[in-house]
């Protein structure tokens, strides 16, 4: 199943604002910046993740999704394997539907499906070029895609 | 609210299996019944965390984290530390979650 079309959905679903793949090494693989937030928010926001986890994981084994819910927002993490998914919601009513989603996305992460993901350029402001390469072809076969105005 | 009475209140929240009320630093000051072997220990930094990752996303002030897996778990701060529950499903934490906020504010 493509994974991106997968993702695709979550970030369709009416109160998600962004969403973000990561993988272990906390490499953004597909991502949708909310409007209004920092240029990169992911760049600190990645070593906590990782320090989250872990400090979950020091506990009692098996907390793989967690929903953080702050003031303005909600924020929903599920682990798969070596992926974490986050996705940022308007607030807690989108959150099931968030969750039946994800569930699917989230049963189809595998090292494999995600090599096959083509980079997403960031569609902000940001002038900077995508950290990391990959090999998957960069030329979508039915033209340039657009999200909120930005090709991606 | 005196430690006493907040014991009292958590342990007859309908729903769940336990609770633990926990120093800013990670001392378990009170608990009730079978907690998770670490997680009460683990619950303010698990609260730091998550409030960071909400200021490095400006998402304002944290107001509770759930936990689910082989386990449920809701974690909040509080004032003097933070409290955590444990609960035998997703669903039974949406009441005490609510019922958790009237009791701490």
């Amino acid at each position: 199943m493509d994974v991106g079309k997968l993702f695709d959905n979550v970030t369709a679903l009416a109160g998600v604002e962004g969403a973000w793949l990561l993988d272990a090494d906390g490499v953004a693989h597909v991502h949708r910046r909310p409007p209004g937030l920092a240029q990169d928010p992911l760049e600190n926001a990645r070593a906590h993740i990782r320090a989250l986890y872990a400090a979950i994981d020091s506990g009692p084994a098996g907390a793989d999704d967690c929903v953080l819910r702050y003031d303005q927002r909600c924020l929903l993490l599920r682990r798969a394997g070596p992926f974490v998914l986050a996705v940022l919601t308007q607030d807690a009513s989108s959150l099931v539907a968030v969750r039946m989603v994800t569930n699917l996305l989230v049963r189809n992460l595998t090292p494999e499906a995600v090599g096959a993901l083509k980079p997403q350029p960031d569609p902000g402001p940001a002038e900077a070029p995508p950290a990391v390469e990959e090999s998957a072809p960069l030329a979508p076969a039915k033209g340039v895609r657009m999200y909120r105005g930005q090709p991606y | 609210m005196i430690n006493s009475s907040l014991h009292e209140n958590l342990g007859a929240l309908p729903g769940i299996r336990a609770f633990a009320h926990c120093s800013p630093h990670g001392e378990v000051l009170f608990s009730g019944g079978e907690v998770s072997p670490s997680l009460d220990s683990a619950v303010p930094k698990i609260l730091h965390l998550a409030a960071e990752l909400g200021q490095d996303l400006g998402l304002g002030a944290l107001r509770e984290a759930e936990l689910h897996g082989q386990l449920h778990a809701l974690c909040m701060p509080c004032e003097g530390g933070s409290v955590m529950v444990e609960a035998g499903s997703r669903a039974a934490l949406t009441d005490v979650s609510v019922r958790l906020h009237a009791l701490l504010t």
